[in-house]
């Protein structure tokens, strides 16, 4: 296994800059998650990484050598692709034992490896068919065999549970987190889907507008976002985000909302004056009894999504999610209920800039 | 309520003259259809009725569809040594132009809907253009250079011939298919470790099969039934192929063999049919590929 260095790395299709000077360091058998919205560039940089779309500028190097100029068969990588890519015309046998092919290993070795590969897979019974008598779930395994039988220095990801339900969506994001520990790769995981990206890699990458705007332990990015748009991106049901002041009194910060009401920040933040956008998160409100907590609000749709319920309340400030643990008494739809904030997970970002603005001592 | 309910089960006018008017068009579509499948058939149906009928009653007045005699002399007499050489020389060529044709088209095809480069779709038009041109002016060029490298009277002159006329649209096709093939196939195999050559031969060139097999028929039929080239640069019997062997043989100057000619195009026209009959879907998802998106 090896770790892969992207250093400058800029791509342009005709005037339109994709990529804008990607610096990107990834440890041997780390499994980092590109993630960011459709036309952000992380396929884009996958492929570069694969040797699938030519280098605009800066390095690519795999296990310290710059692959820069190597075909993608001399980069010693492996890739998966969102439509599976299986070759039609072979059976699944065949479509994996054809990399081995390529690189002109012998008859028994290959049989040996596919043999080995499809038994970690639960493809040993399927071996004859063809694609086209395969499932979902069960292509996406070949594809992965496919890129298993041979031990490559880096895996490549690209999108692979897009076009599968959300039941074997889960199954097999335990399954290649599963392959990933006991191969002991190096991954890199493209996917637009923060969850998955949440609960697979070791470290996320957020690009946005061919930016890397963030990077680093998933809990770290749910808990500290830089930017607005990473608090929008990351957790589902996403930040509530709304405008607010910040303002200083007495030597403390505090916020004044929208609608004039005020909240504590409690010495978290620098007492300064500035225009902010303030966030929180669904999980760090709470319903409480009209009339009690910071907002009132009128429910407007309660979710039952069986291991919590989520409530949408019109509020005077605007629309909000409150994320409640599941089975305990929600007001009905158009009921009034009160909402309290934990203070302490308060999030504040410059306004227009939409940078976090760190709090004291962090 | 009864009332309401029968009201909206029956059809409303407007459904009624819509579904009127699509019947009244599909009928239009099957009258025309049927019209151009009687003008074709009919020099089909007049070569088997005359196929069998006596040399003395092919022009017949009035003409008669089914013979007042039916003779099966005209098919004895065509079962000997020549038409065994005729059929030998026109399946070799139309086999080897066929293979040429649909292989090269195959190559350019694949360059152009692949790699793109400057003036890709005007080459593109210059072959569908080549189109336009008359056989006869290929055939004066095709000829003074064949006398240059001495290809006259052989083979090779009528697969090039052949290869020729019927590149175009081998190219055409081949580039439809090729263009919706998903190319992540083809990049999964450069990752596995194949070079383009080997991408080409071991994974498009399979995936590709029904518009090769779209593209081969195609350039069998015409090189089958070609005729012009066939007179033009052959000067013996044992090069010749069908269509210029069955002129000559039979159209004498003052007389024809009209019968016997037409018990000898029956014959020919076997294989082709035989080709259609089992090849038809094969053939039909490669000259349809690229038409519908799907």
């Amino acid at each position: 296994m090896a770790n892969v260095q992207i250093n400058q790395v800029r791509k342009s299709y005709g005037p339109v800059e994709i990529l804008h000077g990607i610096d990107l360091g990834i440890k041997d058998r780390e499994f980092v998650a590109l993630v960011g919205p459709s036309g952000c560039g992380k396929s884009t940089l996958l492929r570069i990484i694969a040797g699938l779309e030519e280098l605009g500028q800066g390095e690519i190097s795999i296990d310290g050598d710059v692959v820069n100029d190597l075909t993608p068969k001399d980069r010693d990588i492996a890739m998966v692709f969102q439509s599976y890519a299986l070759y039609p015309h072979k059976n699944v046998y065949e479509n994996m034992a054809f990399t081995l092919k390529m690189r002109g290993a012998k008859r028994d070795e290959i049989d040996q490896k596919v043999r080995a590969a499809a038994d970690a897979l639960n493809l040993t019974d399927y071996l004859d068919r063809s694609p086209a008598q395969l499932s979902g779930g069960q292509r996406q395994r070949v594809a992965m065999g496919r890129a298993l039988v041979r031990k490559p220095k880096v895996f490549l990801f690209d999108e692979p549970l897009s076009n599968l339900d959300a039941k074997l969506r889960v199954e097999m994001r335990t399954e290649i987190r599963r392959l990933h520990q006991d191969l002991e790769a190096t991954s890199v995981y493209v996917t637009h889907d923060q969850v998955e990206a949440m609960t697979m890699a070791d470290r996320i990458v957020v690009l946005h507008d061919g930016h890397i705007v963030q990077q680093g332990a998933p809990m770290e990015l749910y808990d500290r976002p830089a930017t607005v748009f990473v608090a929008s991106f990351i957790g589902s049901p996403q930040m509530n985000l709304f405008d607010g002041q910040l303002q200083h009194s007495g030597g403390r910060a505090a916020l004044t909302l929208t609608d004039g009401s005020g909240v504590d920040l409690g010495g978290r933040f620098a007492p300064t004056d500035a225009d902010v956008t303030w966030g929180i998160r669904p999980d760090d409100l709470s319903l409480c009894a009209p009339g009690a907590g910071v907002l009132q609000g009128q429910v407007a749709v309660v979710e039952h999504t069986g291991g919590e319920v989520l409530v949408f309340a019109d509020t005077a400030i605007g629309n909000l999610c409150v994320r409640a643990p599941a089975r305990t008494p929600v007001p009905r739809v158009g009921e009034t209920t009160g909402i309290a904030m934990d203070n302490d997970r308060l999030h504040l970002f410059s306004r227009p800039a939409g940078q976090r603005i760190a709090e004291i001592g962090v | 309520m009864t009332q309401s309910l029968t009201m909206s089960r029956r059809a409303s006018p407007s459904r009624i003259s819509r579904t009127l008017r699509r019947r009244a068009n599909l009928g239009m579509i099957y009258v025309c259809v049927t019209a151009l499948v009687m003008v074709m058939l009919i020099p089909v149906g007049w070569m088997l009725s005359t196929s069998f009928k006596p040399l003395k009653d092919v022009f017949q007045i009035p003409p008669r569809w089914i013979p007042e005699v039916i003779t099966f002399q005209n098919y004895a007499a065509q079962f000997n040594e020549v038409l065994g050489t005729l059929t030998l020389n026109s399946l070799i060529v139309a086999v080897c132009a066929a293979a040429l044709s649909t292989f090269v088209g195959a190559m350019t095809a694949y360059g152009i809907s692949r790699f793109r480069f400057r003036g890709g779709p005007v080459l593109m038009l210059f072959f569908m253009g080549s189109l336009a041109f008359p056989v006869p002016l290929i055939m004066i060029s095709l000829y003074g250079l064949f006398v240059k490298l001495g290809l006259l009277n052989t083979y090779a002159a009528l697969v090039l011939g052949h290869t020729a006329i019927t590149i175009p649209v081998s190219i055409w096709l081949l580039k439809n298919f090729f263009d919706q093939l998903p190319r992540e196939v083809e990049e999964a195999a450069y990752v596995d470790g194949a070079t383009p050559l080997k991408v080409f031969v071991f994974i498009v060139l399979p995936m590709a099969r029904p518009a090769l097999a779209a593209s081969a028929i195609f350039v069998f039929v015409v090189s089958w039934n070609e005729l012009l080239f066939g007179l033009t640069f052959t000067s013996t019997t044992d090069m010749r192929p069908l269509p210029a062997g069955i002129t000559l043989i039979f159209l004498q100057e003052f007389e024809g063999a009209w019968s016997e000619m037409m018990a000898l195009a029956v014959i020919v026209s076997v294989p082709v049919l035989v080709l259609f009959f089992f090849f038809q879907k094969t053939f039909l998802r490669g000259v349809t590929a690229g038409a519908v998106k799907g």
